[in-house]
């Protein structure tokens, strides 16, 4: 069978599938829905309408990008647009059971919004909503629709266009388009994709690799491993399309082994390719021939690096090496090879399967196109969406996450992971693009935004991004190995209270050292937390100098002490308590002894709301 | 030591050799080295006046035993150089005769020239040159306590006491000279080398650890980094190789704080007790931080000390002083050919590991020594050892040469 | 490799004296690798020479004995008298360059210039191949 009878049969699946006369379920099934308890959602679904004998395709979809109403479910039910239910527990379900599947009345209170053609009665569009009204989905535009497993959905939703367009063109035409389309490198960096692709088309060898990156290791970010759960083959495309551009005929994907869902999927998805000769020996009679391989990366956040990667997947230990020569140039094996981020790579398929000038539409005149974030943290709506660049931080945390949970007062955002910096208040209204991002000491990075609130205490976040680097060193050069520790000790102290003036000197300095000598990127960046932090939020290192912690964060510095006004004696903190620091008989005023307490926070936990009575202290008193 | 002399002029060395010849210089980096007709410089020279007369020198071989078959078997086998030995017609073996013996052996199609004649052991003297003590059987020669002079052995056996060409004016041409400006000066350096061996061979001091002439570098100190104009960044300055007009400055104030915070950085993050070391004043370590004026002051220190690794009947492994130069694998891997070292755990806990995490002994270690010689610091060192009173009690005795 | 071979330990009895003090020296490489010396054939010879009744004072390994420098870091005692010599030829010359007033004790025959080779066969046994020129001692 050719292959356009496969996508002629393909669309008609698919619209046969979404025209409504069996109804259908779509249950969000990435690892964000899964550990909300999809599961659980859809075994009700199973038995229920089996149990009550309606006729109904299920069917497990990935992720639609709004992690915050996990488990979620979509039901496309007659001439109805697709409903969108999010918040899934049992009980909802049965609900939505009776009244949408049983009874044509979709639960307007439970519904996030539809999807599709047509209106419902008290349910909003859902690309009206704020969530999505400021998102344009291009890479993600499959995700959460579309079921991993199927290449016939990707079929059906313009799936491998791409890749036929492209083989009927030169090698020279596609990195061309791809320069139109002003495509820069989405793992970080930024560099221009056609430039890299360019370089490895013209360092003549016998063998070029291509390599994507898919080691997402920087905490709070998951835009990668969301991409492949939902929508593996927009990347395969992207790969095949990637490697004819620089003439290479091995690929490999380099993926944490700690992604076992995303593992899965792309195997499968392989494998169907490879069925459809999409991969193998003489592509769609091209005479291109191209294979993938799967690499499980150990889980070392320095692999993400493009040199350690090739050390890696080399089955070397891996650590970087200087660059040049670049890898474009000298890389696997010490052919030219192109290493790519997963979400450059679908992104590519994307650009052909409509053009570059469409992509290039969207976001600024250096940052072109759109990008996709993981948003984390603290604020109302996490989730992996997707804008185009040149948005407002702004418009990202207020309208699209929805502000800051319980109302408490923003008061920065760390973009880029580790590797990048806290952003304050104040630039909020900067545009998201590589360049100006750069300005303000932090990067893109490959898309983790975490937003803290005024709970957070910054000198404490820096600790933590310096404790997560200096463990993930690999410590081959001397400024990485040693001076994140020493970064780490001072701030360690800092949050103790055991530091003076002279140690905030000493971190810039030294930060400063460690970003100019490192070996690789990931010494270079590393400071950038300790140094966004400082520059932005002095009066918080200030104060930890004289022992106090604005935030209320840092165990060192604060102190816990019983409103003598309000308590109660109700006993509760007095059992709470594990260094027995607590004193007091039930119905008397309790005490804290300061000497035992060790600030761990547990009596303030459990005094009851409506009691309060613990207050907490910046400093000692 | 045993005593080796050059049996060949360069004429008749020549006249053993085509220009079609593809020809692979090999030496030993124990006695021949100390005797003075082998290792990495003396090979250097006999590559440059080949290169000079138009012969085809595809590759230098420093080794550091070649007494041990399994070492040159390594060799042939490498991936990284068995298409060199391949490929290769003549080998030049710098060895005392039992090396010379078994390249023969493993290397049976081509033609190995024994330019170096063995004549029995002997002594090497700073103070009293190299002297031979007992001459082989077969020799006319008795043996002599006190020593028998290069001059006086080469003479009777009819052999050459110097190294070829080492009292004439060497001429080291360069073939594809290229210019070069270090800071503000003109210089020229050769094509294919690193930068740091430019500045180095021009006399501009830029310091470094895990660096050497024989091994390389690795980019791993940080501390020759360079500024070159139009480059990003700063460049390690031991691994990129000088291109024509490049412009660079090694020494400005900013390249000089870094260095001395990365070396504070070292000095903060182990135990270096000099007094105690046995590489006191033998420590390129230490004659850095003299040469900055660096002082151990700012950063916070780790209490207790890692353990050490005396395993080894040869030498000492004290991860408290090693600066993870890396230099002691290169040379496990280079020069031994034993790959038997690699660094275990990362950051701040990594340390150097032979074998599959064990420990000296364990491994298959052959205890070249090369991996000591290579060392800067006193991480490892010889085993050298006192033993006295009642119990044969052993103390460090402080050994070292070089 | 310089090849060596253990000299009886009646005959460097038979050059020593119940009123001699004495130095070992061993070197700690080829004599080590010939399993004819280093620490392990030092502590042992020490420890019977006590036994028998001889005044062993001390012992020192260096690495090589055929090159000056290490001898430098040696301070022997003043009452030494003898030194036995775990070493080859070379070493011993040189020992008796360095301690012109003591007697010098061999406790090695040199043999001359040796390849070792170990060849695993395929039954796993250890087949050691030794080649030979030997020396004027």
């Amino acid at each position: 069978m050719d292959l356009e009878n496969v996508m002629n049969k393909a669309k008609k699946g698919w619209a046969e599938l979404y025209s409504g006369k069996t109804p259908l379920i779509l249950i969000g099934a990435a690892t964000c829905g899964k550990s909300a308890g999809a599961a659980k959602v859809k075994e009700i679904f199973t038995e229920e309408t089996k149990k009550r004998n309606i006729e109904c395709n299920i069917m497990e979809v990935g992720c639609i990008g709004m992690c915050y109403a996990e488990p979620l479910i979509c039901i496309k039910k007659s001439d109805d647009p697709l409903v969108c239910y999010g918040n899934i527990t049992p009980e909802k379900a049965l609900e939505i059971i009776n009244s949408h599947l049983e009874n044509d009345n979709p639960v307007s209170e439970y519904a996030l919004g539809t999807i599709g053609k047509g209106t419902l009665k008290d349910i909003p569009e859902l690309h009206e909503t704020p969530v999505l009204k400021n998102q344009v989905r291009i890479v993600l535009n499959n995700c959460g629709i579309i079921s991993p497993s199927e290449i016939s959905h990707y079929f059906a939703n313009n799936g491998y266009k791409g890749l036929i367009k492209a083989l009927q063109q030169k090698p020279a035409d596609i990195i061309e388009q791809v320069r139109e389309s002003g495509l820069r490198g989405r793992g970080g960096a930024g560099f221009p994709t056609w430039k890299k692709w360019q370089i490895c088309r013209d360092t003549k060898a016998d063998k070029k690799f291509l390599i994507c990156n898919a080691d997402e290791g920087d905490p709070g970010a998951f835009m990668n491993r969301s991409l492949i759960e939902s929508d593996p083959h927009s990347l395969i495309e992207g790969m095949i399309i990637s490697a004819y551009a620089i003439g290479a005929n091995t690929g490999y994907i380099y993926c944490r082994a700690e992604y076992p869902l995303a593992l899965a999927r792309l195997d499968l998805a392989i494998k169907q390719a490879e069925n459809l000769n999409l991969l193998g020996d003489n592509i769609l009679g091209s005479g291109f021939d191209f294979t993938i391989k799967v690499k499980e990366g150990a889980g070392a956040f320095v692999c993400g690096e493009e040199t350690a990667l090739i050390a890696s997947i080399e089955g070397e230990r891996g650590m970087p090496c200087p660059r040049p020569p670049f890898p474009a140039v000298k890389g696997l094996w010490g052919k030219p090879t192109i290493i790519n981020n997963v979400e450059t790579l679908a992104t590519v398929s994307r650009i052909f399967q409509k053009d570059a000038k469409w992509f290039a539409q969207y976001g600024t005149d250096k940052s072109k196109g759109t990008k996709t974030f993981a948003l984390a943290g603290e604020i109302k709506r996490t989730g992996l969406i997707e804008v185009p660049l040149g948005i407002t931080l702004k418009t990202i945390i207020y309208d699209i996450g929805g502000g800051i949970p319980e109302d408490k007062e923003f008061k920065a955002v760390q973009t880029g992971g580790p590797s990048g910096g806290c952003v304050p208040k104040e630039l909020l209204d900067i545009p998201v693009d590589y360049d100006s991002l750069v300005e303000a000491g932090t990067i893109m990075g490959s898309g983790g935004l975490v937003v803290m609130n005024e709970n957070t205490c910054m000198v404490d976040v820096a600790r933590y991004f310096i404790d997560f680097t200096q463990k993930e060193s690999c410590g081959k050069c001397v400024p990485c190995r040693l001076g994140n520790k020493q970064l780490f000790r001072i701030l360690d102290d800092i949050t103790k209270g055991k530091a003076d003036k002279k140690d905030i000197d000493m971190l810039k300095k030294l930060g400063q050292n460690i970003k100019a000598t490192s070996l690789c990127g990931l010494g270079q960046t590393s400071p950038n937390p300790v140094l966004t932090t400082i520059r932005y939020f002095k009066n918080e290192y200030d104060a930890h100098i004289e022992k106090k912690c604005p935030a209320k964060v840092c165990k060192g510095l604060i102190s816990f002490e019983i409103d003598p006004e309000k308590c109660t004696g109700c006993h509760i903190c007095f059992k709470a308590c594990p260094t027995d620091a607590i004193i007091g008989k039930p119905k008397e005023t309790h005490l804290i002894i300061q000497e035992k307490c060790i600030q761990c926070g547990i009596c303030y936990e459990s005094c009851p709301d409506k009691f309060n009575a613990i207050n907490v202290f910046s400093s000692r008193n | 030591m045993i005593i080796s002399l050059r049996s060949m002029s360069y004429q008749d060395l020549k006249k053993q050799l085509s220009k079609d010849d593809k020809i692979v210089l090999w030496s030993c980096d124990t006695c021949v080295k100390h005797v003075g007709f082998g290792g990495y410089d003396k090979m250097t020279i006999l590559e440059n006046m080949l290169k000079n007369d138009g012969y085809n020198v595809i590759k230098k071989e420093l080794i550091a035993v070649s007494c041990v078959p399994d070492m040159i078997e390594e060799r042939k086998k490498n991936i990284a150089k068995k298409d060199a030995f391949e490929e290769a017609t003549v080998i030049i073996p710098l060895t005392c005769e039992a090396g010379w013996d078994e390249l023969k052996e493993i290397f049976p199609d081509k033609k190995i020239i024994k330019v170096l004649n063995t004549v029995g052991v002997g002594i090497c003297s700073g103070k009293r040159g190299t002297i031979l003590t007992n001459p082989f059987e077969d020799l006319d020669l008795e043996p002599n306590p006190k020593g028998i002079s290069m001059k006086q052995t080469a003479k009777k056996l009819n052999l050459y006491d110097t190294f070829f060409n080492e009292d004439e004016q060497i001429t080291t041409e360069k073939k594809e000279p290229v210019e070069i400006t270090i800071d503000g000066e003109k210089v020229t350096a050769n094509k294919g080398d690193t930068l740091l061996k430019a500045c180095l061979d021009n006399g501009f001091k830029v310091p470094h650890l895990c660096y050497t002439k024989v091994l390389g570098g690795d980019a791993v100190c940080r501390l020759c980094l360079v500024k070159v104009e139009g480059m990003r960044g700063l460049v390690a300055s031991c691994s990129i190789n000088v291109e024509e007009g490049m412009k660079i400055t090694t020494d400005d104030d900013e390249l000089t704080e870094y260095r001395r915070i990365n070396l504070e950085l070292l000095l903060a993050s182990q135990n270096h007790d000099c007094l105690f070391c046995t590489h006191n004043y033998k420590c390129e370590l230490q004659e850095l931080v003299n040469d900055l004026g660096v002082e151990d002051k700012n950063f916070r220190h780790e209490k207790g000390l890692k353990p050490m690794d005396d395993s080894s009947m040869a030498f000492v492994y004290d991860p408290n002083k090693c600066i993870l130069c890396t230099r002691c694998i290169r040379a496990c891997d280079e020069l031994a050919g034993k790959h038997n070292l690699a660094l275990l755990h990362r950051g701040y806990d990594s340390t150097i590991s032979p074998g599959l995490d064990t420990n000296m002994e364990k491994s298959d270690c052959a205890t070249c020594l090369a991996c000591v010689f290579a060392c800067p610091t006193g991480a490892l060192s010889e085993r050298m050892r006192k033993f006295d009173g009642k119990e044969w009690k052993p103390s460090k005795l402080h050994g070292y040469y070089q | 490799m310089i090849g060596t071979r253990d000299r009886k330990y009646a005959k460097i009895v038979d050059e020593l004296d119940k009123n001699n003090n004495i130095s070992i020296i061993s070197c700690n490489t080829c004599v080590r690798l010939s399993d004819t010396g280093g620490e392990k054939r030092m502590n042992e010879l020490a420890k019977q020479l006590r036994e028998d009744g001889f005044n062993v004072v001390d012992g020192y390994l260096i690495t090589y004995p055929c090159k000056d420098e290490y001898f430098e870091n040696i301070e022997l005692k003043k009452n030494i008298d003898t030194i036995i010599m775990i070493s080859c030829a070379s070493g011993v010359a040189n020992a008796s360059y360095y301690y012109p007033n003591c007697k010098i004790v061999s406790a090695n025959d040199s043999r001359g210039v040796v390849v070792i080779e170990e060849k695993i066969t395929e039954n796993g046994e250890v087949n050691k191949r030794k080649k030979l020129r030997r020396v004027k001692v």
